[in-house]
């Protein structure tokens, strides 16, 4: 399998090529250090695992994520993080990561992490199921649909909601009318059953989708 | 224990059990024939003394979210161990701090005056 490495500590990246080149079912196709050269990397050598430090200089792995599973959909993306905050754990997961490890993790457990994931199977640290488990009881009881049942528009709009941005501003931002903005607006709130933008905001909040107001 | 060589550089990379850690131990003990040995600060300072008195390291990586702990630990180690590098490594970012003891022999007064030189075109006075 052809593996890619994105982490901006050049030590961290080059050590974890040297855990995983012995293996002589894991080829390294390539290594990066931003959330740029990760979708770049990703568009040009399709791999079949993304080993993504969660931090990155220019943005999450999480909006890396996106971009690159919307073009190389094939592709599986693991995670490597040393936050154990709830928020980056379920952005990570509703990116459509299929594993999120903490750096503590040992390097057979990698490797073996690596497998399963390639296999078909997702890969967690420990006490981040019981967690993940635990937010997904909370949602159903609040008998919200997830939020990625939303569009992507739509995400990017509860996002800008979140922000404080304003109808107008939005649209600046997203190149869209206000009147486009003001459907999405309506559109997520139905979708999440919530009942204005304050609720959207911290909707937004609690699942980690917070973007900064530029 | 294993015999250290002539040539065989020994490098202690201590710290918090991590796979930064590892990544570094994995990392020189690919690129460099050294004997590399990964020691976790849960053995405290005591263990790391221990480790260096019966392998004759040459080099320690610290990192240095575990070396803040202790910041006595550099001037100690340096004192101990004046032909040994200390190394930090910082997990946060790219950087890394690099310590050496230097002792010199003045046979003349000009010795020391091309030390301070030296040192001051290193670090030049603002």
């Amino acid at each position: 399998m052809k593996i890619l490495i994105i982490d901006d500590h050049v030590l961290f990246r080059e050590g974890l090529a040297a855990i995983v080149r012995p293996q002589e079912d894991i080829e390294i196709a390539g290594m990066g250090g931003s959330v740029r050269e990760a979708i770049e990397l990703a568009r040009t050598l399709k791999p079949d695992i993304i080993l993504m430090d969660f931090n990155l200089p220019d943005g999450t792995g999480a909006e890396a994520a996106r971009t690159i599973l919307e073009e190389v959909p094939a592709c599986k993306i693991i995670f490597l993080t040393m936050s154990e905050d709830d928020d980056d754990l379920f952005a990570a997961i509703r990116s459509g990561a299929k594993g999120y490890l903490m750096k503590n993790i040992h390097p057979p457990e990698l490797v073996s992490a690596i497998r399963s994931v390639q296999s078909g199977e997702s890969a967690l640290s420990q006490g981040m199921t019981m967690r993940l488990m635990e937010e997904l009881s909370r949602s159903k009881k609040r008998g919200r649909p997830a939020e990625n049942t939303l569009t992507l528009r739509e995400l990017d709009v509860l996002r800008a909601v979140a922000a404080g941005l304003t109808n107008q501003e939005i649209g600046n931002h997203l190149f869209i009318s206000e009147n486009t903005v003001k459907f999405h607006v309506h559109s997520l709130l139905a979708k999440l059953n919530l009942t204005d933008r304050k609720e959207a905001a911290n909707f937004a909040r609690e699942h980690g989708l917070i973007i900064k107001k530029d | 224990m294993s015999a250290k060589t002539v040539e065989q550089k020994r490098v202690i990379v201590w710290g918090q059990p991590d796979l930064l850690s590892w990544a570094v131990e994995f990392f020189l003990s690919a690129h460099k024939d050294w004997n590399v040995i990964s020691l976790s600060n849960e053995f405290g300072i005591d263990g790391l003394f221990s480790e260096m008195e019966s392998a004759h390291t040459d080099a320690v990586i610290i990192y240095q979210r575990a070396c803040l702990k202790s910041a006595h630990l550099l001037a100690e180690l340096l004192w101990s161990y004046p032909d040994m590098a200390v190394i930090t490594v910082n997990p946060d970012n790219n950087s890394m701090d690099v310590y050496n003891k230097k002792q010199f022999c003045i046979h003349e007064a000009s010795d020391f005056i091309s030390v301070v030189e030296g040192e001051l075109q290193l670090h030049p006075v603002q």
